[in-house]
């Protein structure tokens, strides 16, 4: 093991172990130059590192309630049996483990939420591939950038990327849509997944808003004093996203308020008569304004 | 840590009765660990057997002595650490604290550290994963400097000095969090469950 050769003197008093090796020290882990560091301590009394040794003592205190937790804690047993035969079914098919959970008594549990099973990452990358597609396509074309019809879905021979200009439409019209700046006003809008609902969680996603920015949220629900929830970092593409677990329909918020200040002038979004699962509740006008 | 040389072959050669053992012996502290890793308990039970289903279909692919404990928390950590990093792409906070603080790690032990275990596991929670695996490890596991480096495939000495480098950021953090959780407690309002990292 390499050894740290600034450390391998002490008597300089300019010199000090470092927080690392006196740590090391204190949690009785192997050392090199122990020696030299409990001398350092002990005989020295370096006061420098005994003040750094107590701080570290201090903290390390706190964490050592981390060890005592598992006298506390007791889980079910797996089910022995099971995790066996899960382990040869999953070894006997050569598919993913989890795919194989269809076992008589697999511990069955409610995913956390389609994050576990599709890598947003590389949905967004998907997204933003096929719209520089759509643009390349739209380019080349010379066409509009509406690609596809208002009832979706596209016809038998026709190009997924084939741009349909509805039968009314006129060269003038579309050059207008065209040329109309998209609105670009913050908003927000509940983006709760199937599986978000039946976990009980209200998701909220924002979208442009000032990238890289921090948004501050007033959360009101009926009857309570309004809850701010602050600092939530807003990513690159200027979307945020937040969630609450709610634990009944009184705990659905009536207005949602995200304020966002940049170069000192506040931008605000409302969101209004949010429904969650079979929750609705209905904003009052007083606060919707 | 074990290394059970016989059992390790006993293993390579899929004896159930030696995975039978090997479950009875690291499933609580395998799930203790995922539980505090992760902060959920159900997550944690659902990680630990995936943890055992990976051990016996890699467990053959290993060869000569190795430290058949250190490998298994390996895997236990980097299932930890995958679901701690897609969790980041989200972030969850949770109203009315009242009714959703008793979560399990508050529930069990002296009811003086409840609230400590809390500040502990929030402190924890926002700091990097692989910070937190390594005090975890530590402190929580009273794994050795050694025994982490087995597990992270790290030197003694990097461990050292993550560990160390690790306890200065737990040390702001929690100092930081304990008046201000507290008075979200108080004030009945709002507990951040997991990273405030928020989506990268």
């Amino acid at each position: 093991m390499a050894g740290n050769t600034r450390f391998i003197s002490f008597n300089d008093v300019k010199k000090h172990p470092d927080d690392s090796m006196l740590l090391a020290y204190l949690r009785g882990q192997k050392l090199e130059l122990r020696s030299s560091v409990i001398q350092h301590i002990e005989i020295e009394k370096c006061l420098r590192c005994l003040q750094k040794l107590n701080e570290l003592k201090q903290v390390s205190i706190t964490l050592d309630v981390l060890g005592e937790m598992g006298s506390y804690q007791h889980y079910p047993e797996l089910s022995v049996t099971d995790t066996y035969a899960r382990m040869q079914n999953a070894l006997n098919h050569r598919i993913p483990a989890k795919t194989t959970s269809n076992g008589p008594n697999y511990r069955q549990r409610p995913r956390k939420s389609a994050v576990r099973l599709i890598s947003v990452p590389a949905a967004f990358g998907l997204a933003i591939l096929l719209t520089m597609a759509m643009l390349v396509f739209a380019k080349l074309s010379g066409s509009s950038l509406i690609p596809f019809p208002v009832d979706g879905g596209t016809r038998p021979g026709q190009n997924a990327l084939t741009v349909v200009v509805p039968p009314q439409s006129t060269s003038t019209q579309e050059a207008t849509a065209i040329v109309t700046p998209e609105v670009k006003e913050p908003h927000m809008k509940v983006c709760s997944t199937q599986a978000d609902i039946e976990l009980s969680r209200l998701v909220i996603c924002g979208s442009n808003f000032e990238s890289t920015h921090k948004v501050t949220l007033e959360v009101n629900v009926p009857g309570r004093r309004s809850i701010w929830l602050r600092n939530i970092p807003v990513d690159k593409h200027g979307k945020f996203q937040i969630g609450w677990e709610i634990a009944s329909c009184g705990n659905v918020p009536s207005v949602i308020i995200a304020y966002e200040v940049v170069s000192a002038k506040p931008i605000s979004a409302r969101l209004r008569n949010i429904s969650f699962g079979s929750c609705l509740v209905q904003t009052p006008t007083s606060r919707a304004n | 840590m074990v290394t059970d040389v016989q059992g390790v072959e006993r293993l390579r050669e899929r004896d159930a009765q030696a995975f039978r053992s090997l479950i009875d012996r690291l499933q609580q502290p395998i799930t203790g660990y995922l539980h505090r890793l992760v902060g959920d308990r159900e997550v944690a039970l659902d990680l630990a057997q995936d943890t055992f289903v990976q051990v016996y279909k890699e467990i053959d692919k290993t060869s000569g002595e190795f430290a058949l404990d250190a490998w298994i928390y390996r895997i236990a950590t980097n299932y930890g650490l995958r679901y701690l990093k897609r969790q980041r792409l989200r972030q969850f906070v949770r109203l009315d604290s009242r009714e959703s603080f008793d979560e399990s790690l508050a529930v069990a032990g002296p009811e003086d550290q409840t609230e400590t275990r809390i500040l502990i596991e929030q402190a924890l929670g926002t700091m990097r994963p692989i910070d937190a695996a390594v005090l975890q490890l530590h402190y929580g596991n009273g794994f050795t400097y050694e025994e982490i480096g087995q597990v992270m495939e790290m030197s003694s000495e990097a461990v050292r000095k993550r560990v160390t480098r690790s306890v200065e950021k737990f040390r702001r953090v929690y100092g930081k969090k304990i008046p201000s959780v507290r008075s979200q407690r108080y004030e009945n309002s709002i507990k951040v469950k997991a990273t405030s990292k928020g989506i990268k």
